[in-house]
């Protein structure tokens, strides 16, 4: 099965200063995505030269939604995307998230899920994956402001626990939204725990899961450069299975990622 | 008119047409296999191989520039006798040349893989790195010195009696002279260019952004330089050239070969279009289909033979 898709543009529109909406329709890609993979998307024949990674958003039917924010030249291109636009992705790409492994136990399996800023454009997708498997699901999602809280007006109505933080205390917690996990790690336990977000929120989430055991899987992120694990530009540092300190392996984002154990993670800091 | 035919002979590494890809840009097979028939392919040029593993630079690795990308991976790669022993098999299932690139931080380095390359199942050719800029030798760059060319060509041919392409750096004054001294060393062709030593600073942080600092430029924006180079090197040895950088598109192929190249690699052009290669060789053949020409060799160099 090609990995390369012609799809066609339903939807593009802003949500906030920044972050913009993408709704793009092809059966065959969107009946392949998994919560976890990302497309590499094209914006450009010449300048910029890279495609770009963008995350899965959400899937329904046979399309497929993506969540962007416009940080540089690549992303804004993607904001000049018409209804009714072709457009050419790689993916869905990536290992995704895994959802399986929920060992039977008495009561229903609880997971956590952490998203900071653009972190949560993944996690719609692993929310909604994992409430139809009827896993029980605690969303803490942390940004700067409350209009900065992606996908707010969605989780509200969602049946699950629903846990904010900002940093100016304009909703929710006024500090990180691992403080929020932290306290909740006393007394409940998960059976896992999914993270996407800024690197420092990565680590921290990786030091939480450590101290109180709990497996979590975190979605990095790094320059992308082929998408197809080919050109080994994309690497994080994983340890190597000797474990021994200081020893590292790098591995790639795109093809062995972009989630990866948090128990493996080097975070150089 | 009959199918022109495609087929050339690379130094005596035959390929069914002209295109095959950059090492470093296409990996070892598996990599690009969803996305096209291996089989279709003139011959692959896979990433560059150590003799012992190399883990590579710090990121970022990469950054884009106008028209092009900085690299800077710093040859990571699981070693050669992995590689033989685990890369290898995928591709002797495919009707593909395998050209394998190498690269050493010695004479005795490059001595010692060509020997273990040489008896390796499935190897078609050798593809000579001496001009990676993301190495650190301790002083001693190989591409840079005539002397040096000369000696790193001999001594891998004196170790191997697979057909030898020394690929060249772009990164020196007189590039015919390099290629002079390959030729004398005993190559069998010549590959042009390797990547231009460049670098990027990030304007807010105040420092460069790769984290080897230098890299190497790739993409369209090196093109005229590779242009350049074959057509000056192609009219002073006798060596077939494997033509690259920056090639995009069909006509950016043939004028690589219109200047000289016996074959062209693509390699940045797979990450904006992972069929760049299909597309490319299917528009040469429609290139020459239109042009009634019967044979891709005519082409070859045929701006600057009368």
């Amino acid at each position: 099965m090609s990995k390369q898709f012609w799809a066609e543009v339903v939807t593009n529109e802003q949500v906030r200063k920044n972050f913009w909406w993408m709704t793009i329709q092809n059966e065959e890609l969107a009946r392949a995505a998994k919560p976890g993979q990302f497309l590499h998307i094209k914006v450009s024949n010449l300048t910029p030269l890279l495609r770009r990674p963008i995350s899965i958003h959400d899937v329904e039917g046979d399309k497929v939604k993506i969540l962007y924010q416009v940080v540089g030249e690549g992303t804004r291109l993607l904001t000049n995307f018409k209804q009714g636009e072709t457009i050419d992705v790689m993916g869905p790409l990536g290992n995704g998230f895994n959802l399986d492994g929920f060992a039977e136990t008495k009561s229903l399996p609880k997971v956590a899920i952490v998203a900071g800023g653009i972190g949560v454009a993944p996690l719609l997708y692993l929310v909604k994956s994992l409430s139809k498997k009827g896993i029980k699901v605690t969303l803490y999602q942390g940004a700067g402001t409350n209009e900065l809280l992606l996908g707010q007006e969605f989780f509200t109505k969602m049946n699950l626990e629903y846990k904010i933080a900002t940093d100016d205390g304009s909703a929710g917690h006024k500090g990180f939204v691992t403080e929020l996990l932290a306290r909740d790690l006393h007394k409940e336990s998960f059976t896992q725990i999914y993270s996407c977000g800024p690197h420092v929120m990565l680590q921290a989430v990786a030091n939480l899961a450590l101290k109180y055991d709990v497996p979590a899987q975190l979605s990095l992120e790094e320059r992308m450069g082929c998408g197809t694990g080919a050109c080994l530009a994309c690497v994080c540092k994983i340890k190597t299975k000797a474990n021994e300190l200081g020893e590292f392996t790098y591995k790639k984002v795109c093809l062995d990622g972009p989630v990866f154990a948090a128990k493996e993670v080097v975070f150089d800091d | 008119m009959t199918k022109p035919n495609l087929a050339v002979n690379l130094g005596g590494i035959k390929m069914k047409n002209p295109v095959t890809t950059a090492s470093g840009t296409f990996g070892f097979g598996p990599e690009y296999a969803p996305y096209l028939d291996l089989n279709k392919l003139g011959a692959i040029v896979v990433k560059g191989t150590t003799l012992e593993p190399r883990l590579g630079n710090p990121t970022p690795r990469i950054v884009e520039t106008p028209a092009g990308i900085l690299n800077a991976i710093g040859l990571q790669n699981p070693g050669v006798d992995h590689f033989i022993a685990e890369d290898l098999p995928f591709l002797k299932g495919y009707d593909l040349p395998v050209i394998v690139n190498i690269a050493g931080n010695s004479l005795e380095d490059y001595a010692e893989i060509s020997r273990r390359l040489n008896v390796a199942k499935g190897v078609a050719g050798l593809e000579v790195n001496i001009s990676c800029p993301n190495v650190k030798k301790g002083g001693l760059q190989f591409g840079t010195e005539p002397n040096m060319v000369y000696q790193v060509t001999k001594a891998i041919k004196e170790n191997t009696s697979l057909p030898v392409i020394v690929k060249l750096s772009p990164n020196v004054t007189d590039i015919v002279s390099m290629a002079v001294a390959a030729e004398e060393g005993g190559a069998d062709g010549l590959a042009l260019i390797n990547t231009l030593l460049g670098m990027a600073i990030d304007i807010n942080l105040k420092k460069p952004i790769l984290g080897n600092i230098m890299g190497g430029l790739s993409g369209p924006a090196i093109k005229p330089v590779a242009v350049r180079m074959i057509w000056q090197v192609a009219q002073k040895v006798k060596l077939p050239i494997l033509g690259m950088g920056g090639i995009m598109t069909t006509e950016d192929a043939i004028e690589f070969i219109l200047a000289g190249a016996t074959a062209v690699a693509i390699g940045t052009a797979n990450f904006t279009n992972p069929r760049a290669t299909m597309d490319i060789i299917d528009g040469i053949e429609t290139y020459l289909l239109a042009k009634g020409i019967s044979d891709i060799s005519n082409l070859v160099g045929a701006a600057w033979k009368s």
